[in-house]
């Protein structure tokens, strides 16, 4: 009782039990962001981190996070690493082959805003939303799986407030 | 060393006037090869009884400012023995024969050179760009004093 | 009646009737789960059977090189630890190395004591990664569990010392860059006593496997000649049975001081190179025990000004990484920055000898090999 007091629901109590009474959109939404399946796209030095917030002690599947290796499969996707101009198309088609509703996480200082890489080098992309739109930006170099942690949490918020509409768009809420 | 500076002085006895020893620092062997003597070097390196160096660890390209360098990092694991090759390149149309048929090792460094630095290899049979993006037309960035497109540079 | 047909009859009769076979290209990357990084492969292939590989890298040259021009020395050192992230304080001290030897400096016993630990806590956690993702490329998903759970431990010493976890920008010209925490000597005998017989673990979960050993034992033979005309160092070189290491073949710091062995292959397949990477963990770790207990008092660091202008001069320092052999050339011109710095990944050799290894064989066996090899992207991109 306590805890449905705080979910955005009815609680009735019937004889023989209850009825929660509520949107559809807040349950999907809610499924959704219980069980965000990430791909694995390390690029560089962030991927180990996100390898590591993956394994033993900082744990991503008590998140309902597991990885994928296929754009097809998975919905949210970490770029962890510095993106060049070399590989930057390629993002891009892995990003556009992740079906709808999707997530991008720049994670780190190279894919926020092109990092320690951002002065005198000719081949890095100065951040990765200049190709791809972000929704959870993660500063760090690299960030900790902490870090890591709160950046998807924050996600998880953001996926919960979604409109149903919007999921075929690639249009975010502000 | 005295068995180092012997072994430079035996590489000078074998390849006269295309081979000067250089000081570039106490127990560092090091030569400057005529670009034309190349190949005869670093197959005499390589087959020589006594030299025996099989082991080449790295060739860089350096923007010296009035010249280009080819700097090649040679060892032997049998004998020990290291030794810097230098080799001097005009800025302009620079260009160097291959070796990575005798070392197989500078296949890719040789590519890297070539565009990174615009140093023509002579007879190498893959000359596709190896970093760079394969539509790359902006010149060779390690250059000194290039800028480029995307290319901001630090302020002081 | 017809007599009765066995199986391999009829595909012996399938393959008489004259069924062409064409081959085609498969494009294994950048984005693969077992690639390590961002490497591209184009296998030309018939059926399973790879016929011919050819990689393209590039994908994460993020131009280090052209970057340095433009720094200083302190500067430098933290984009080093990018080159190699896994063992980002062997390339500090590769580089560092090099700035000591143009100007000649003395680095205090404490601080090469330091250093030595450092770097081999560092090589037993880039083994460790090393045998997580192996594991995982083959299917094996719980010694990546086990191998991480270590790792944190070391991440902990790590972040006692210098607050980092990965990146560490500790080794510096002259020493490191502060000294041990208190009760760091503590923890890290602990963790040597903890972390010996676990090795023997990961043994029992991998070394003696069927599955394992028929994926691994006689693939990827890389013969010794081959492997030194491709200059491949480091485990790879080893397995292949060349007894090279350079901490006792190429000395420096203090190695001389600690009694190890190197371990070494026999036939150069998959299986020689995992096993001579079990056994340096626990040579790395024998060498942590004697430098814990050996630790002298002292100065942790040289007197350095902190605007470092080494003389003119050049250097090509090389050490033995986890990988391999890393070098670092510098060419200094009496100022503050260095002229040019490059820097040699041990990986950049092993991915060019990829495609003499790997023909026909399948594409299984690929994956093997390269998980076998363990080359990380930074160091052949830079």
């Amino acid at each position: 009782m306590g805890v449905a007091s705080k979910l955005p629901v009815y609680f009735e109590q019937v004889p023989g039990g209850g009825i929660i009474t509520t949107k559809l959109e807040q349950v999907l939404d809610w499924s959704r962001a219980s069980s965000l399946w990430y791909m694995l796209f390390g690029l560089a030095c962030c991927a180990i981190e996100m390898m590591c917030a993956g394994a033993s002690r900082y744990d991503f599947d008590r998140l309902g996070m597991i990885f994928r290796a296929s754009p097809r499969q998975s919905d949210l996707m970490f770029v962890a690493g510095t993106v060049t101009h070399k590989m930057a198309p390629r993002v891009k088609l892995l990003y556009d082959q992740m079906s709808s509703p999707k997530y991008v996480i720049a994670m780190g200082g190279c894919a926020t805003r092109g990092g320690p890489f951002y002065y005198d080098s000719y081949s890095v992309l100065k951040g990765v939303d200049l190709i791809i739109p972000v929704d959870v930006y993660i500063p760090g170099c690299p960030p900790r799986p902490e870090s890591l942690m709160e950046g998807c949490l924050k996600l998880m918020e953001k996926v919960k407030k979604e409109k149903m509409a919007d999921w075929s768009r690639d249009v975010r809420p502000e | 060393m005295s068995d180092q500076s012997d072994m430079v002085k035996s590489l000078i006895a074998a390849f006269p006037g295309k081979v000067i020893a250089l000081e570039l620092a106490p127990e560092q062997a090091a030569v400057l090869v005529g670009a034309s003597a190349v190949r005869d070097f670093f197959r005499h390196l390589k087959s020589d009884d006594k030299l025996r160096f099989d082991y080449l660890s790295s060739l860089s390209g350096v923007d010296a400012g009035e010249h280009l360098e080819v700097v090649y990092h040679i060892f032997s694991t049998v004998t020990k023995a290291k030794l810097t090759v230098k080799v001097q390149l005009p800025t302009e149309n620079a260009e160097i024969h291959s070796i990575c048929d005798i070392y197989r090792a500078t296949d890719w460094y040789e590519r890297e050179i070539r565009e990174l630095y615009g140093i023509e290899v002579l007879n190498h049979p893959d000359m596709r760009p190896l970093l760079l993006p394969e539509d790359w037309d902006q010149g060779p960035p390690m250059r000194k004093g290039w800028t480029g497109r995307d290319f901001i540079v630090k302020p002081e | 009646m017809d007599e009765e047909i066995r199986s391999d009859q009829l595909i012996s009769k399938s393959t008489d009737s004259g069924f062409a076979t064409e081959e085609f290209m498969v494009n294994m990357g950048p984005q693969h789960p077992s690639t390590h990084g961002v490497c591209r492969l184009l296998l030309t292939m018939d059926g399973e059977v790879v016929k011919d590989c050819q990689p393209h890298v590039g994908y994460l040259h993020r131009a280090i090189e052209k970057i340095s021009e433009n720094r200083t020395y302190a500067q430098i050192i933290p984009l080093t630890d990018r080159f190699e992230y896994l063992t980002s304080m062997a390339c500090n001290w590769v580089f560092c190395l090099g700035g000591e030897r143009i100007s000649q400096m003395e680095v205090p016993e404490r601080a090469e004591y330091i250093r030595v630990i450092m770097v081999e806590l560092n090589r037993i956690a880039s083994h460790l990664v090393w045998l997580g993702t192996f594991g995982l490329d083959l299917g094996a998903i719980t010694p990546f569990l086990y191998c991480l759970r270590e790792r944190e431990l070391i991440m902990d010493l790590f972040e006692m010392t210098c607050g980092q976890r990965l990146l560490y920008n500790y080794i510096r010209v002259g020493g490191v860059s502060r000294d041990l925490p208190v009760g760091f000597e503590k923890k890290c005998k602990e963790f040597v006593g903890y972390f010996m017989p676990l090795v023997d673990d990961y043994e029992a979960l991998l070394t003696n496997n069927p599955i394992f050993l028929t994926r691994t034992k006689n693939i990827g033979i890389l013969p010794v000649n081959m492997a030194l005309n491709y200059a491949v160092s480091g485990p790879v070189l080893r397995g292949s049975g060349l007894k090279w290491d350079l901490r006792k073949d190429d000395p420096y710091g203090y190695y001389h001081k600690f009694d190890f062995e190197i371990p070494t292959g026999t036939v150069g397949d998959t299986w020689d190179r995992y096993i001579v990477r079990i056994n340096e963990m626990r040579q790395s770790a024998l060498i942590v025990k004697q430098a814990i207990e050996g630790l002298p008092e002292g100065e942790f660091r040289a007197k350095v000004k902190p605007s470092f202008k080494p003389p003119a001069g050049e250097c090509y320092t090389r050490i033995e990484a986890a990988r391999g052999e890393m070098g670092a050339y510098i060419v200094s011109d009496g100022t503050a920055k260095p002229t040019r710095l490059r820097l040699r990944g041990s990986s950049y050799n092993h991915i060019m000898v990829l495609p003499e290894i790997v023909k026909g064989l399948k594409i299984a066996d690929l994956v093997a090999i390269f998980a076998s090899f363990d080359a990380i992207m930074p160091e052949v991109d830079r």
